[in-house]
This record gives structure tokens, C-alpha cells and sequence, in this order.
């Protein structure tokens, strides 16, 4: 699209995002829960980075920080060369336009009193506009009648595709998908996914895909983060890390997804974590995942470590990297067959 | 204590009519101690009657786990109520412990609820009052149904919330829900529901609001606990995985019928059902690299209660509808499994 | 909690500033001025002057405010210009009358619109919940003082079994103060309840369909349970809010009932002074009022963490 097709579309540096969580008598703020804290990560033209985690893990935080939804609290945003937080207003508005994003419940995303067509049309102007609508709804699935309909005439998985339908409206560079097919039946969920990766291939689009879902993440990524108590434990590509996941949390957290073949599951159970997160408000010091992680020893309480390299394209987040087990979790596929018979 | 009533259990007594609707048998043997022949569940709206459940039947064996797989609106969660009679029953029966439902009055009904059959549901957030202390809620019921004075409820409440994990549990017990995680609600959530040694629990998706590793404990700790109290366990979800790894036979719901039975290894290795095959193509897996290219996905969306076409309600999404498909199928038995399907129709 | 209350205490600051700048200012926009009052039909212009001069009248507008605010701030609201007695004790005289009716009507409401509330909300859409929401909005329909006279007509005009007016210290003769207590009470009471009653009604089948409920009846939990213990202890969280702002206003609604069963309130008082045009006194009555008003505020707020244990106060 530019001369400068090497450079990401989006850097994210050192990106922190807190809120007041108690005021003193005065109204001051006197703790603060830190959702994000010092996350960086670059997303390259046309690619499609995960971010995975559990609740509370900030990767909402992170997308609506990036977005400017709420401005954060530290660190830069860059998005196609411009750094967000010192654009003057119009450039920060050509740039939000070309930043758009899907969210997880079609049924609040929607305006219930107007049409369709209306509220994919809300980002669009000049003559063009009805053809443009009616051409997105084409885009979606949908048919270019559709418009004069109301939201409550659609399935949940249909909301959604007018959703996305609104979303390409500007012609978006960069989707934020955040946790857009989780509220979705398994059926619906796999027709969202497809329309999806098409539009990628069509537009050439770049996605953040936030999810906690794993084994969506693992059909739709080419790169994933792995995020845990508002910070970044591991980064690489998909494949390389569901693979041989390095750090411990990552380990764990695929291990524990329920795989759809009966008897398979239970070879890797031996990584079930204890516990649950700890509070945002209250964390770890050190490495935030010490208090869960099976591998922890003193050394992680004092230090936060940092994301280091293992390997090409490959950051982890741990201070224990020599003791740590490797290689995947499941037992090759050719054992299950045998095991599920 | 725990002991005692398991043994009381097994003298479950008291088989089935038989009826046009058998299911398929439950693991060999076992007297089943829930029975559900041909279910019909209405429910009353502005629009008149939508019916939610039409004909479900099935048998739960003491300790086993029965399995209701479906997508929103198939009416597994209904099913889910009317097995404690709390969802409008208009047809059919079900029974437990070889009791007939429709027959017991409010009063019976109620002495059976949460001493008997019990349930668990998926908001652990919203399931406990947010104005009552856990310890409240749980000897509430511990004494709703065990003649107990308040010290040995209370003490009977701590040695559940011990049995589900809940470290420092007399400490809990003054607690607010709002002050625990939601794993730990649903711990506290199944605490109580086990407090009175039920022979079945149904559970409702009882891990979808949760974090998938705190799943994984939770699905361990209701295996766990299956296995020492002999409890019947119904459990209702959506998720395949969650399925093939805890139940030992699973029923498949679409539009308010069930539409697929069997033994959950034989389900998965050969679904019978164009719908079941169809789901289970289209769960993405977390374990194998993509095969590249779209997703087997079924087209089109399930129907709405009440809004299913006449004949088979899968039709106008079946790859391999035929004629004969605008009238409904049968249920079929073959061995250990059944489907409602006329290409298995023999 | 204590945190709390201290900075809810600060936060008062300014807003009993700008409202006693609102007070001051208001009572001096009224036309005509005490002095006319005073004089009556002397029409002599010296006397008139000195009169002015003695009451500060003559000094400009801020001028009069920074002297009443700083008086004010030592305690002293000033003398009363018509009857000379200091203006504090007036108020303090009759402020029990008024809180003693004001809550005398919330007890009143209560009765009512809890029971009627919680049948409306079990019998939803059926015969007792159009009975008790017809009532209601009679309730709310027919104004409070007409209401206050029928009850005058019927109980002391033609059954003779209470007194039509006037007021007994409780300390005097108890029989005889609840009996003066009651028309006024019921006056003021039910229309409080009328708007109570609604807010319960919705705010059980609000809570009836929460998830917990669903809990509790699949734990075998009989309704009359889940109704008294589980749903209504939700539901009071709103409604105490309710009590608390409409006590605020049953201060307001005692200035009419008051007077039309000449109940010595600061209703009264305050109807008093300002056909007096007393501006000091005038001055003196609405800023209490205002003041406990937003004391009753802080209570609500206080009171919410007894009742719902997710509020955090900090």
C-alpha cells in the first residue's frame, strides 16, 4: 500500500494501562489495579496475531488501550508510523477508521431500533453509500435486502456478520476481533472463522485475534502472545509454540483444553495448575505466574523476568528456562486412534 | 457418612414401564435410578404454547455420566429443569429412584429437590445470593434436608467445602460470594449440592463460565467426587471437548429432540447423525495443526423453539435430506446405540 | 468506613457553601422586605431608615451575606426580626415535631407498601396485583392535603373517634399524642407508600428472576423461604435508597400537612416566616432542612453497607 511495507502496521511499546481502584480522603487515587502493564508487541502487514489468556489477563484492556477507547497510561501506540497519543485530532481520526473492531456480544453491539443498514452505513458518507451497504452485506453472507431489516430479525451468528459488515465499512486496515466468535454456537462459530479468513485473504487484512479459546486461536493465527496477569509471558508463531510451548502458564493452559477424542486428553493431565489467578489489584511480585507455576523457586519472587529469545522469532518470559520441560503436550495422533478404540 | 448413603442407594428400586420410547440400555446391568420416557416440555408465552422439548427419553445409572450435547435453543437446558420438575412438564414422565414426578405433590417435590436430585448451573456469579454468606446458604440446605442442629450443619458444611478444595473453610463460611473467584463459587456451588449425598446431579454447563484451566480442575473435582459418592451425574454442555473427556455416554439434542445416543467412544468414532457428524467436523482441534483451508462448517442455523419445520428439524441443513425427510423419523435402536435419522432407518 | 464518612463529611463543604449562597440569595429576590411587615401602616420615613440601619438592611447584598455567614459559622443563625427570639431554638423547638411525623408516615408507608409490594409482585398480572397497583395510583393521583381532609371529615367530623388538629408532646400524655399523631401520619404516610409499593412490586419480580432463585427452589426450598429471606433482602437494597430520599421528602410534604392539621413542625415555621417575610428566619429553616436532608443522604449510603455486603465503602 506505502513505501514503507517492511515497517509494522502497528507497534505497541511498553503499553501500560491502570485505574483508580480506591481514593483516599481527598479523592486521590491510592491503589491502582494495573490491567496492562508494559506490553509490547508489533503486528506486521497483513498478519494475524493471537493474544490468549484467561479473564483478567488484561487482553480486552490491551485492544481498547490500543484503540485509545481508554487512553493509556504509559508506553506508545504506532500505527502505520504515526505514534497515537501526540496525532493531532484529524490524523488520530483518518487512523481510527482504518483500526476497527468486532465484538463478542452481536446482541448489545447492535442499536435494536434502527435497520441494519443503518448501522453498517454510521461509518460511510457521500452518494455511494447505499450501494457500499448493500455491497458489504453481499461481503458478509448476507443479502443486500437485509438492510431495511432490524437487528432482532437475526440469529446471534447473523448479528455478528453485520457486525463485521459495520466493521469493514471504512475500510479498515487492522481488525480487532475481541472475542468475536465466543459467544457463538460450534456450528455457527466455524462459518464465522471461514468468513473471517476470507475477508483476510480478500482485503488483506491484519487482525489482533483476543480470545480465550486455544483451539480457535490455533485454526485462525499465524502468531500468538500469551498474556497472564497483564503482561506478555510468551510470544512466536502459532504452530512452533502449541508445538513445544516454553513457558509454564503456556504449558498448562493448552494442556488443559478438553480435546475432542475420547481418551486422548488424558496422557497431559499432569499439568493441571492449581488454584486460580490472583487478584489484579494484589499481584505477585517478581513473576506474576510464581504463585501457580510448578517450577518457581526463590529467585522468581525477587525479579520480573523479562521476554527473552529461545529461538527464532520465539520470546518467553521465565527465569527457570533450563528446568523447564519441552516439546508438546499430547501424545502423537497415531497413538490416540489406538487409545479411543 | 458418605459411606452410609451410597449404600442406601444401591437398593434403588423400582424399574420402568415399559414403553414405545425405550432408550437405549445404560451400562450393563445397572438399575438405572433416573428414567426419562418421552418427555414434552411447553412453555406458556404471549404467542401461546412453545414447545421447547418434544419426546426426550433416557436411562442415568447410579455413577455413570450421561452427557446432553447441544447448540442454543436444542432445549438441553430444559431438559436440565424438568428432571427436578422445574420446568413445565406436559407430556411424558420422569423418574427417579423408580418415582414418578408427576405424581408427588409440591410438598414432595420439595423434600426430593436438593436431597435426591440436585443441580448446579452455569453462572457461578449469579447462582449463589449475593446477600448471604456461603455458610448461610449451605446449612440452609443442609438442614432443609438432614434432621441436623446448626453446630453439626455447620460442621457438615465445612467438611463439603474441605471435600470440593476450599482451603481454610470455616473462614469461608462467613464469606460473601462476590468475595470468591469464580472457580470457587462453583466449587462452593457443587459443595452444596452434594451436602445431602444426591443420587443424581445435574449439571448445566457447569464449567462454560469459567477459565479453562480452572475447567479442568472443576471437571476433575466432579469426576472425583462421582466416583466416591456413586452420584448419577447429567451433565449438559456444549462443549465437545468437555464430552469426550468425562462422559460415558452421550445423548445429542437438536430442536428439542434427542437426536443421537451412544457410548461416547462409539459416538466419536463413527457419529451416525448428519448433525453430529457435521458438529463434530466443525469443533476446531487444539491439538493438531489446521489441515489448511476452511473449516467444515454446517450451513445455515439452528431453528428457534417452536420455529423447527415439520419432518426431520434438521432437514434444511442436512446435506443428504431425501424425500422421505419431510416426515419425521423414527428412533431407531441398534445395540448400545440409537439415532433419529431415516438413513439409518431399517 | 470511617474514611468514608469523613470524605463524604468534606465533600459537604462546598455544597453547603453554594447553598447557603443560594438560600441567602433567593430570600432576597422575594419582593417585598420585612420592614414593610414591621411598619405596618406607620408611614414614617425615619423611623423606617433607623429600622434599616439596625438590621443592616442598608449595607450592600454581599456585605449582608459575609455578616450572616460568619455569624452563622459561630453558631449563630440570628433573632427571629418579628418574634426577637434567637432563631436557632425556634428550631430546634419544633424540629422533633417534624422528625417525629416524618417518621411516624415512613412506619405508615412501610406497612403498607411492603405487604401490598410483595402480593402484587407473587400475583403478577393477576386480581391482588391490580388491586394493590389501582390503589396505588389513587395513591399517587389525589392530592396529599385533600386527602388529609376527607381523613379530617371522616374520622373527627362524623365518627368523633380523633382529634382534627393540633399537637401533644408525647412526654405530656402519650394516649394523647399518638392520637394527634395518627390523621397526620396517614396523610403523609400513604402518599410515600403509594410510590414505595411500585418500586417494591418491581423490584421482587425483578429479583424473582434471578439466577439464585432458580438455586434455590432446585435445592428444595419452599417459596414462602425464598420469598422472606432470599428475594426480599435483594430487594430492600433499592428500596432503602427510596426511603431515604422520599424521608427527604416527607420533610417537604410536612410543610402542607402541617399546616392543615396546625402541627408545630418547621413546616410550619417555615410557612410562617416567610408570609413574615423573616428573612433570618427563613434563611435559618432552609438550611437546616437542607442539611439534614443530606446527613439523611449519608445515612442511605451508610446503611447500604449493612445491607448489601458487595458495596465497598472507601
Amino acid at each position: 500500500m506505502t513505501a514503507e511495507n517492511a515497517s509494522p502496521l502497528l507497534q505497541v511499546e511498553g503499553l501500560s494501562q491502570r485505574f483508580a481502584v480506591e481514593r483516599d480522603v481527598f479523592g486521590r487515587p491510592s491503589q491502582w489495579l494495573e490491567a496492562v502493564d508494559r506490553v509490547s508487541l508489533d503486528l506486521r502487514r497483513g498478519e494475524t496475531l493471537g493474544i490468549v489468556g484467561e479473564s483478567g489477563c488484561g487482553k480486552s484492556t490491551l485492544a481498547r488501550s490500543i484503540l485509545r477507547l481508554t487512553p493509556p497510561s504509559a508506553g506508545r501506540v504506532v500505527f502505520d508510523g504515526v505514534d497515537l497519543a501526540t496525532a493531532d485530532a484529524a490524523t488520530l481520526r483518518r487512523m481510527r477508521a482504518r483500526m476497527q473492531i468486532v465484538m463478542q456480544d452481536p446482541f448489545s453491539a447492535l442499536n435494536p431500533r434502527r435497520t441494519v443498514g443503518a448501522s453498517i452505513g454510521d461509518g460511510l458518507s457521500g452518494p455511494g453509500r447505499r450501494a457500499r451497504v448493500r455491497e458489504l452485506l453481499e461481503k458478509v453472507g448476507l443479502s443486500p435486502e437485509d438492510a431495511r431489516r432490524f437487528p432482532n430479525e437475526f440469529s446471534g451468528g447473523q448479528r455478528q456478520r453485520i457486525c463485521i459488515a459495520r466493521a469493514l465499512g471504512p475500510g479498515p486496515d487492522l481488525l480487532i476481533a475481541d472475542e468475536a466468535v465466543s459467544a457463538l454456537d460450534v456450528s455457527v462459530q466455524a462459518q464465522i472463522l471461514n468468513l473471517l479468513a476470507g475477508l483476510r485473504q480478500d482485503f488483506g487484512l491484519s487482525f489482533l485475534f483476543i480470545s480465550h479459546n486455544l483451539s480457535v486461536v490455533r485454526a485462525f493465527c499465524d502468531r500468538i502472545a500469551v498474556m497472564y496477569l497483564g503482561r506478555i509471558v510468551e510470544t512466536g508463531p502459532t504452530e512452533a509454540i502449541f508445538n513445544d510451548p516454553v513457558h509454564p502458564y503456556t504449558r498448562a493452559l493448552i494442556s488443559a483444553v478438553p480435546i475432542p477424542v475420547p481418551g486422548r486428553h488424558r496422557a497431559a493431565r499432569a499439568q493441571l495448575l492449581p488454584g486460580d489467578v490472583p487478584s489484579p489489584l494484589n499481584p505477585p511480585s517478581g513473576c506474576r505466574f510464581r504463585t501457580r507455576c510448578p517450577h518457581a523457586d526463590a529467585g522468581c519472587a525477587a525479579t520480573a523476568p523479562a521476554l527473552d529469545p529461545v529461538a527464532a522469532e520465539r520470546h518467553v518470559a521465565c527465569l527457570r528456562l533450563p528446568v523447564l520441560p519441552r516439546g508438546p503436550v499430547w501424545q502423537a495422533p497415531d497413538t490416540k486412534e489406538a487409545a479411543s478404540c | 457418612m458418605a459411606q452410609n448413603t451410597t449404600a442406601q442407594h444401591s437398593t434403588a428400586q423400582g424399574a420402568a414401564a415399559p414403553s414405545p420410547a425405550e432408550p437405549s440400555p445404560a451400562t450393563a446391568g445397572a438399575e438405572p435410578v433416573l428414567t426419562v420416557r418421552d418427555l414434552q416440555v411447553s412453555y406458556q408465552t404471549d404467542d401461546g404454547p412453545v414447545p421447547a422439548v418434544t419426546g426426550v427419553s433416557l436411562d442415568l445409572a447410579a455413577g455413570e455420566t450421561y452427557a446432553i450435547v447441544g447448540e442454543s435453543g436444542s432445549g438441553k437446558s430444559t431438559v436440565a429443569l424438568a428432571l427436578l420438575a422445574l420446568a413445565p412438564i406436559v407430556g411424558g414422565e420422569v423418574r427417579l429412584a423408580g418415582r414418578d414426578l408427576a405424581g408427588l405433590s409440591r410438598h414432595e417435590l420439595r423434600r426430593l429437590r436438593g436431597r435426591e436430585i440436585a443441580m448446579i448451573f452455569q453462572e457461578p456469579m449469579t447462582s449463589l445470593n449475593p446477600v448471604l454468606t456461603l455458610g448461610y446458604q449451605l446449612i440452609e440446605t443442609i438442614r432443609l434436608h438432614q434432621p441436623l442442629d446448626r453446630a453439626a450443619a455447620r460442621g457438615r458444611a465445612i467438611e463439603m467445602l474441605e471435600k470440593v478444595g476450599i482451603s481454610d473453610p470455616a473462614r469461608r463460611l462467613a464469606q460473601y460470594p462476590h468475595e470468591l473467584s469464580g472457580g470457587m463459587r462453583q466449587r462452593v456451588m457443587i459443595a452444596m449440592a452434594l451436602s445431602c449425598n444426591p443420587r443424581v446431579l445435574v449439571a448445566d454447563e457447569p464449567t462454560t463460565a469459567l477459565d479453562v484451566t480452572v475447567q479442568a480442575q472443576i471437571l476433575s473435582l466432579l469426576d472425583d467426587l462421582r466416583a466416591e459418592f456413586g452420584t448419577g451425574v447429567v451433565l449438559i454442555t456444549h462443549d465437545i471437548g468437555v464430552v469426550a473427556e468425562t462422559a460415558d455416554r452421550i445423548g445429542v439434542m437438536y430442536a428439542g429432540q434427542l437426536i443421537e445416543e451412544a457410548p461416547t467412544a462409539d459416538l466419536f468414532a463413527s457419529p451416525m447423525h448428519p448433525y453430529t457428524r457435521g458438529l463434530l467436523a466443525s469443533v476446531p482441534r487444539v491439538d493438531l495443526p489446521p489441515a489448511g483451508g476452511p473449516l467444515a462448517a454446517l450451513h445455515g442455523t439452528p431453528p428457534k423453539p417452536g420455529k423447527a419445520p415439520p419432518g426431520c428439524p434438521f432437514r434444511p441443513r442436512c446435506g443428504e435430506a431425501m424425500d422421505v425427510c419431510s416426515t419425521m423419523p423414527p428412533l431407531t435402536r441398534q445395540g448400545l446405540r440409537s439415532v433419529r435419522c431415516w438413513l439409518h432407518d431399517r | 468506613m470511617l474514611k468514608f464518612v469523613l470524605r463524604r463529611l468534606l465533600q459537604l463543604i462546598p455544597v453547603l457553601f453554594i447553598l447557603s449562597v443560594l438560600v441567602f440569595s433567593l430570600v432576597h429576590l422575594v419582593p417585598g422586605s420585612p420592614i414593610d411587615v414591621l411598619m405596618g401602616d406607620i408611614r414614617d420615613p425615619v423611623v423606617e431608615a433607623a429600622l434599616i440601619a439596625r438590621y443592616g438592611l442598608d449595607q450592600p447584598l454581599p456585605v449582608q451575606y459575609w455578616r450572616w455567614l460568619t455569624n452563622l459559622l459561630q453558631g449563630d443563625f440570628g433573632t427571629s426580626i418579628y418574634s426577637r427570639e434567637p432563631i436557632l431554638h425556634m428550631i430546634l423547638a419544633r424540629f422533633p415535631n417534624t422528625l417525629l411525623l416524618a417518621f411516624a408516615s415512613a412506619v405508615v408507608a412501610l406497612v403498607i407498601s411492603l405487604p401490598a409490594g410483595i402480593i402484587a409482585a407473587l400475583y403478577q398480572n393477576r386480581l391482588p396485583d391490580f388491586g394493590a397497583m389501582g390503589i396505588a395510583l389513587a395513591g399517587i393521583s389525589i392530592p396529599n392535603f385533600w386527602f388529609g381532609i376527607l381523613l379530617v371529615l371522616l374520622f373527627s367530623q362524623y365518627l368523633g373517634w380523633l382529634p382534627s388538629m393540633g399537637y401533644v408532646s408525647p412526654a405530656e400524655d402519650f394516649g394523647a399524642a399518638m392520637r394527634h399523631l395518627i390523621l397526620p401520619a396517614i396523610t403523609l404516610g400513604t402518599a410515600m407508600s403509594a410510590n414505595l409499593t411500585r418500586l417494591i412490586r418491581a423490584e421482587m419480580i425483578e429479583q424473582l428472576s434471578q439466577d439464585y432463585v432458580r438455586t434455590a427452589r432446585a435445592k428444595g426450598l419452599g417459596e414462602r423461604m425464598i420469598v422472606g429471606v432470599h428475594v426480599l433482602k435483594n430487594a430492600m437494597i433499592p428500596t432503602v435508597t427510596i426511603i431515604g430520599i422520599q424521608f427527604g421528602g416527607l420533610l417537604e410534604g410536612a410543610v402542607l400537612t402541617e399546616v392543615i392539621f396546625a402541627w408545630p413542625g418547621i413546616g410550619r415555621l417555615a410557612v410562617d416566616a416567610v408570609y413574615e417575610r423573616d428573612y433570618a428566619l427563613i434563611q435559618g429553616v432552609v438550611l437546616v432542612a437542607a442539611i439534614v436532608y443530606v446527613l439523611i443522604n449519608l445515612l442511605v449510603d451508610i446503611s447500604y453497607r449493612y445491607l448489601d455486603p458487595r458495596v465497598k465503602l472507601g
